[in-house]
């Protein structure tokens, strides 16, 4: 029924349900998977089972005779906080199990149970509560990435918290803001920080695919039937992350949500269905958690994508970092270039500080990236800066007159630039094409998808 | 009208009739003990909608698609009128229900007709 190791701890696990009937059939399913549990039918019966045996995981029915099982899961919580709780409810009540999920819960079920399912969240839940006792180290980090969250202002300080309780929840989650904010970096903290580090995370980008492209990337689908590995296989025991979903074709939303709903990979080449086991991290520049919805985006995919939700603040919202992410930015590109650069002159860091950075994090590691390449150190001063900032002196070469950007890209279609535009930063990028993705805040996957289209017109 | 429903996967699974047995008397006794509390006339509209949500979750494991339409339209209507009766439609929930009851109980008795002994 599974492909996990059992526990070996006999009281890894406790069953609250109150209807009888259910609680034995739930119990059966869980004794041939190798998972016995202890059980309660109360919300009293439950405490105490817990505070004798503690176990790591608890499947909660959320409507209990004695007690609302939302107060009970905030008693097991605050007795044991990494206490792993797989919340139960029937169908129509999902805004309660959201509320659950919000309120510190692992994960939820909605009856009707398929064995399977039932079977996986356990599974995955003692999984995780087994791992997270075991793994001290996490994944090393770009440095770059981690500066994201360097600062002392209120709005990164309330991101880093939502990141640390958040990271731990099988809930999916939707990381919002303006490009730039560092919204991928956000993404890949949540999987390196949760008890799925270890696996995969996939990403799969949304924007401007088509449908049947992303039949293949994320269903490993063709006309013919089951092809190639699909992502959402290769994200199994990990995450996915889903760049603007709200862009995905009709069709594919459709198929998603059959696949969220059912809880159920579609067959692959082989004909086997698995259980989904993966985190969806969806990044977008849109507000999934609308309603109505106006983009035609599916509403109940999207309340099924934007369970949890992490709001990536504009630059300009957290200006007092300004200095500390410019420090710490321009000592990595200088390590980088190959350059000194040590300190910023007062000047240069007020010619910084005052920006409004519409391009975000992006931007600001693009000025400081220009600053670095085309001076020298150790002291970063404000007449090293694109003219463009305030604040900032004129360089002599801008004395003369500048010829407009835009006359290079006369004559071409909108198309054309992009690819002119594409692969200039991956030339800059020595060929990287990972790189270069992340200055253009895309998926490498949709450079990689351009250029097979690219190939093949010139074929 | 026919009580449509189907016995959960695990009850495929298990070998051992008395184990079968067990579990479908356990639906069944639950079941019939729904339609039990649902007709008592002390059972206000808090107690009936606990008592519609109970057999409704029951009803959706046994994917008895007929009964889990009707307990929810019940608890909707409860939901918008407390002091309304409902007498009619739980009644027929109530007769509903015991008709799975008995459905369920038959099936999975190890003296079912057609069981080899």
């Amino acid at each position: 029924m599974n492909n996990t190791s059992p526990p070996t701890d006999t009281h890894s696990l406790m069953l609250v349900e109150d209807t009888p009937s259910l609680q034995m059939l739930y119990r059966t399913v869980l004794r041939k998977a190798g998972y016995p549990a202890i059980c309660a039918t109360t919300g009293a019966e439950a405490l105490a089972q817990f505070e004798e045996h503690r176990p790591q995981v608890v499947l909660l029915d959320l409507m209990l005779p004695d007690r609302d099982g939302l107060s009970v899961m905030s008693d097991i919580l605050r007795l044991e906080p990494d206490t792993r709780i797989v919340v139960i409810t029937a169908d129509g009540a999902i805004s309660k199990a959201v509320e659950a999920t919000r309120r510190g819960a692992h994960d939820y079920l909605v009856k009707p149970l398929g064995d399977r399912r039932l079977v996986s969240a356990v599974a995955t839940a003692l999984n995780g509560a087994r791992q997270a006792s075991q793994v001290q180290t996490r994944l090393p980090a770009d440095p770059l990435t981690l500066g994201v969250f360097d600062g002392n202002s209120a709005a990164i300080e309330r991101v880093r918290a939502q990141v640390a309780a958040l990271a731990g929840s099988m809930a999916n989650v939707v990381i919002q803001g303006e490009g730039g904010t560092g919204r991928c970096a956000c993404a890949e903290q949540l999987h390196s920080n949760s008890p799925r580090a270890r696996r995969p995370m996939v990403t799969v980008s949304c924007s401007g695919a088509s449908s049947e492209r992303l039949w293949k990337d994320l269903f490993g689908l063709d006309q013919t039937g089951p092809q190639a590995r699909s992502a959402l296989a290769r994200a199994q025991g990990g995450s996915l992350v889903l760049y603007e979903p709200q862009d995905m074709p009709q069709d594919i939303q459709t198929a998603m949500l059959k696949v969220l709903s059912e809880g159920l990979l579609p067959p692959g080449p082989d004909g086997e269905q698995e259980v989904v086991d993966f985190r969806v991290i969806s990044v977008t520049g849109h507000d999934l958690r609308s309603a109505p919805r106006e983009d035609g985006f599916n509403a109940e995919l999207s309340y099924r994508l934007a369970v949890l939700s992490i709001d990536m603040p504009p630059l300009r919202k957290r200006a007092d970092d300004i200095p500390l992410l410019a420090q710490s930015y321009m000592g990595h590109l200088a390590r980088q270039e190959g350059k000194d650069f040590t300190q910023i002159a007062p000047d240069a860091l007020a010619a910084l500080t005052e920006r409004d950075w519409p391009g975000n994090l992006r931007e600001l590691t693009n000025v400081l990236r220009q600053a670095v390449v085309l001076h020298d150190g150790p002291e970063l001063r404000a007449e090293m800066l694109p003219s463009a900032l305030p604040g900032s002196a004129p360089e002599p070469v801008q004395e003369e007159p500048v010829d407009d950007p835009l006359d290079a890209f006369a004559g071409l279609t909108l198309a054309e630039i992009e690819r002119q535009v594409i692969e200039a930063v991956i030339e800059r990028h020595g060929g990287s094409v990972p790189q270069a993705a992340r200055e253009l805040d895309i998926a490498p996957s949709t450079i990689y998808r351009k250029r097979d289209a690219w190939e093949a017109s010139e074929r | 009208m026919a009580a449509t429903y189907r016995l959960p996967e695990i009850m495929r699974e298990l070998g051992d009739d008395a184990e079968i047995e067990a579990l479908g008397g356990q639906i069944a006794d639950d079941l019939a003990n729904c339609a039990r509390r649902l007709r008592a006339d002390d059972a206000g509209p808090g107690k009936r909608r606990e008592i519609l949500h109970e057999l409704r979750g029951v009803a959706l494991t046994l994917r008895a698609a007929r009964l889990v339409t009707l307990c929810r339209e019940a608890e909707a209507a409860l939901t918008r009128a407390p002091d309304a009766g409902m007498d009619d439609l739980a009644a027929h929930i109530c007769d509903l229900t015991d008709m799975l009851a008995t459905s369920v109980r038959a099936e999975t008795s190890r003296n079912r007709p057609g069981r080899p002994a």
